[in-house]
């Protein structure tokens, strides 16, 4: 009788097993609804641990931010009081090129394309992560990591030329989810 | 018995050496042939592969090198079809499955689509994660947009331009003066280095060419055309000056190009410049060019001169016209209205196309049409002009002819377009409100409406109608707080395309010194323009007086104001704030969202590089952001006279409902869609009811049918904030004398507007 019992209850744990398997396979990974917004905040702060920067000086991890401001609440939302690299986060708003000012991480949204020669060239020579809102032409450019339009292959494109030029290392894991660009792109 | 044995040693010797020498030739003409090919010398390996071809039929290898080779090549490439297929056809291991995307690419030049975008997807699914399909995907959607655009081919005759002897005048980027008199055009030597050529139009024929002589100290730097005025005295050079390109105008006389000057730095930047075309009455210019502050690539600029010759800064035609792509050749057609242009960034059927695009406004063109096959090849069109009477046109295409030159090619136009196009403007006296209208064709043959009637948006007052030939028509004018104006329109059986202008003013009469405007007074002035004799313009004039007792309508308009009372819309206000809180409330859940979650699966994702759950992720995210939404627009307490009214629509219910009825669906969605794409943009909700039963009820429903419109957009995702609502019960519009008229007063009207002056 005990055997019989203990019988069923391996076909119990199998069956518990084989619908959780099921389960994972037909997943949704999330329980709530995130915007997209909201996803390319929590991607931003993701890419904070996988690039390693030379050395960061400043008392906070800085995350610019130059275009969209609306950009700016939910980013402040996602992350939270997180911090990266034992730094807590701020979040700067940039409204003018001008005023772009050293960070870490720069997200570059709705800008004209010269607009956009303008901010590469001003953070050319700083080791500071671009990354654009699906930019067009972003990282032919040569800014660092582009998201892409949506039901793309690829979530982002990543110009490890730039980055490695400004002292920025990608982690392979980054690299290998998004489609390498490279300066020679170009034509 | 030793002899023999030598001799057998000779022949086999001898089988062997043979077979060594075809083999070693073999290998050979293998080695040198892969050898110019890795070089990207293709018509030389093409020769060693033919060759080879030759000595080793069937051999997979050399097929698929040969049609490669002339793949590559500029001319040549429809003859690798046949070995691609061959490739392909005996390839059982899809070694060669590169091959399906260059027979793709060739099937398409040679106007294949259905087999090439066949051939597309076998590629697609044979190849690696590696090969990029990207391009793959915008040449099937060439494919496709090619096929549509085929399926309606011009009914148009396109002739090689010949000489008086009969023979053909080869070259390219032709232009011609507005008489056709003149045609100069270019011509390439081996060395790409290009000589300007010219002819004289003579009663039978265009004479022989003659190089155009240039002044010699222009002439060291390479240059070419870039443009001829309409008068045909003034050429337009690209002058190349080291790495930037400028644009020079020359006097043209007994075929020479004299006094050449740079033209002003409006135009000259320091980046490339060329292709101008120059307006009729010499006061615009329009030119391509690749300076910084574009969309990219070549685009065209517009400048103009006033009357002291100062010239205006460039103008960015703009995202309509200019693409990340090449905008090239433009060409002002003599109306200084519509303009030509060439593209590769538009939809096009292969390489660059010819466009045609109306300047509407100021500043503003239409979207650009692709103007189709047979003019359209699937390889680069370009430099399209056209003479004044609009019966030719003249321009190039990147094909060469057996004795491998470019032809200059020539439309005759005026066959098959016969469709009278009117367009026209309505204004009103007070020029600040310009009345919602919409205007009415009336076949008079069939009682049918005509479709292709384009009402205008009422900030502008223009619109556009396009009628068939020989008919008569009842064009019917309804203008808010004016009657209905009925006009006769007579289109006689023409052989051309017809141009009409018409003006419509609405005007309120007044009667002696009263202030109180008693009738009402619609002109309609008629220009009608024929293209094919431009000099002359007919102008007729129909005037059309309309009396009316008008002081009934405008008692009407003063009850209607009136009867907008504080109480109900402050009740409306209550009532749509409500949706507004239990949108907010559903926003409040929003911020209340665990974005641990979400952070730790992307880096859980990144750590072990699933890219499954990332997609997963995009999948799921809602992308319509709301985020964008957030600037809102203060639309309830816009003014009046600030809102500017793009579109509207009716929706009538049936007695007491309020209940919105299927019908208006496919309107609705329109509507919906509209308000979504454009930001900016308000509803005006305006319920009213007949006048059927207790007037407080018929208050009531009025409300209620507002609020079921307001409802209706809120389920389709439109902000409440959006929404305006006024309701006004009893309606007077119409005299309830007949079912009809009640119905039109069971009426919520939609009114999408923008706020001005905000």
């Amino acid at each position: 009788m005990r055997l019989i019992i203990k019988k069923y209850y391996l076909i119990l744990v199998k069956v518990l097993f084989v619908l959780f398997l099921m389960q994972s396979f037909s997943y949704k990974v999330l329980a709530q609804q995130y915007t997209e917004h909201e996803l390319k905040a929590a991607y931003l702060y993701n890419f904070g641990k996988f690039v390693q920067w030379p050395s960061i000086s400043s008392k906070y991890f800085q995350i610019g931010v130059y275009g969209n401001k609306q950009f700016i609440s939910t980013l402040t939302r996602t992350i939270g009081d997180r911090s990266l690299n034992g730094k807590r986060i701020q979040i700067l708003y940039f409204p003018t090129i001008e005023e772009i000012s050293n960070c870490n991480i720069l997200f570059i949204s709705k800008v004209t394309p010269d607009e956009l020669k303008k901010i590469l060239i001003k953070t050319s020579e700083k080791s500071i992560l671009t990354v654009g809102d699906s930019v067009e032409d972003f990282c032919i450019e040569g800014g660092m990591i582009n998201f892409t339009s949506r039901n793309s292959k690829f979530r982002f494109y990543i110009n490890n030329y730039s980055a490695e030029k400004q002292k920025l290392i990608i982690s392979s894991k980054l690299l290998s989810l998004g489609k390498i660009i490279t300066n020679e792109n170009k034509f | 018995m030793k002899i023999h044995v030598f001799k057998y040693f000779l022949i086999t010797l001898s089988i062997f050496i043979i077979q060594n020498v075809y083999s070693q030739s073999v290998n050979e003409l293998q080695k040198t042939a892969k050898k110019h090919f890795d070089n990207k010398e293709f018509v030389k390996a093409l020769q060693y592969y033919l060759e080879l071809d030759s000595l080793k039929p069937n051999d997979l290898n050399t097929k698929y090198y040969i049609g490669t080779c002339y793949f590559n090549t500029k001319h040549q490439k429809i003859k690798g079809i046949a070995y691609l297929e061959y490739t392909i056809k005996h390839d059982s291991i899809n070694i060669y499955f590169n091959a399906n995307k260059n027979l793709g690419i060739l099937y398409h030049i040679n106007y294949q689509f259905d087999k090439a975008i066949n051939q597309f997807n076998k590629y697609i699914k044979l190849s690696k994660p590696y090969n990029s399909t990207e391009n793959i995907d915008s040449i099937i959607s060439i494919c496709n947009y090619a096929k549509n655009v085929i399926k309606d081919s011009l009914n148009t005759d396109i002739t090689n331009i010949e000489s008086i002897n009969n023979i053909k005048i080869f070259g390219q980027n032709p232009y011609i003066s507005a008489d056709e008199d003149f045609i100069y055009f270019t011509r390439k030597d081996s060395k790409e280095k290009e000589t300007i050529y010219y002819s004289h139009k003579q009663l039978s024929g265009w004479a022989e060419p003659r190089i155009l002589k240039i002044d010699k100290s222009i002439k060291k730097n390479p240059l070419s055309i870039a443009g001829l005025s309409p008068n045909g005295k003034q050429l337009f050079l690209t002058i190349t000056e080291g790495i930037k390109s400028n644009i020079y105008a020359g006097e043209l006389k007994d075929g020479a190009c004299l006094n050449i000057v740079k033209l002003n730095q409006a135009i000259n930047s320091n980046y490339w410049e060329g292709d101008v075309s120059l307006s009729l009455d010499s006061t615009s210019f329009y030119f391509s060019s690749k300076r910084i502050g574009g969309y990219g690539g070549k685009d065209i600029y517009k400048v103009s001169r006033n009357k002291n010759g100062d010239f205006s800064n460039p103008i960015n035609l703009g995202s309509e016209i200019n693409t990340k792509y090449d905008e090239t050749d433009p060409f002002i057609y003599y109306d200084n209205k519509t303009l030509y242009f060439s593209s590769n960034g538009h939809q096009t059927i292969g390489g660059f196309d010819i466009y045609r695009t109306i300047n509407t406004q100021k500043n503003f063109w239409s979207k650009p049409i692709n103007i189709g096959y047979p003019i359209n090849s699937t390889s680069d069109d370009f430099n399209f002009t056209m003479s004044r009477d609009g019966n030719t046109a003249y321009y190039s295409t990147n094909i060469i002819d057996e004795n491998g030159n470019y032809n200059i090619r020539n439309i005759t136009l005026n066959k098959g377009i016969n469709y009278s196009v009117i367009k026209g403007e309505i204004l009103t006296e007070d020029s600040l409100s310009s009345p919602n209208f919409r205007i009415i064709i009336i076949d008079k043959e069939t009682n049918q409406g005509i479709k292709n009637i384009y009402n205008p948006n009422s900030s502008t007052g223009k619109y556009l109608m396009i009628l068939p030939p020989n008919k008569k028509y009842d064009m019917i004018i309804e203008a808010e707080g004016y009657l209905p104006h009925i006009l006769s329109i007579h289109i006689p059986d023409q052989m051309s395309f017809y141009e009409l202008y018409q003006k419509i003013s609405l005007s309120k009469i007044k009667a002696n010194s009263n202030k109180e405007a008693n009738g009402q007074k619609i002109t309609v002035t008629n220009t009608f323009y024929d293209i094919n004799n431009s000099n002359e313009v007919d102008n007729i004039h129909i005037d059309t007086i309309y009396y009316k007792d008008y002081s009934k309508l405008l008692s009407l308009i003063e009850e209607l104001i009136e009867t907008t009372d504080t109480v109900a819309l402050e009740e409306l206000d209550r009532l749509s704030q409500s949706i507004i809180n239990n949108v907010n409330e559903s926003n409040n859940t929003l911020i209340a969202k665990n974005y641990n979650d979400l952070i730790n699966i992307i880096e859980k994702a990144i750590e072990t590089t699933d890219i499954l759950v990332l997609e997963q992720l995009d999948k799921e995210a809602k992308y319509d952001d709301e985020i964008s939404n957030n600037l809102e627009i203060d639309f309830k307490n816009s003014k009046l006279s600030n809102r500017k009214y793009i579109t509207n629509l009716n929706i009538f219910f049936t007695p007491d409902s309020y209940v919105i009825d299927n019908k208006f669906g496919k309107d609705f969605e329109r509507l919906v869609k509209l308000v979504k794409e454009n930001k900016d943009l308000g509803i005006e909700i305006t319920g009213y009811s007949d006048t059927q039963g207790n007037k407080e009820d018929n208050y009531a429903l009025s409300n209620k049918r507002v609020i079921s419109v307001l409802n209706t957009f809120v389920s389709r995702g439109i902000q409440p904030y959006r929404n305006v609502l006024r309701h006004f019960g009893e309606s007077k519009f119409a005299e309830e004398e007949t079912t009809k008229e009640k119905q039109f007063n069971r009426r919520v009207e939609i009114k999408i507007f923008k706020i001005i002056n905000r």
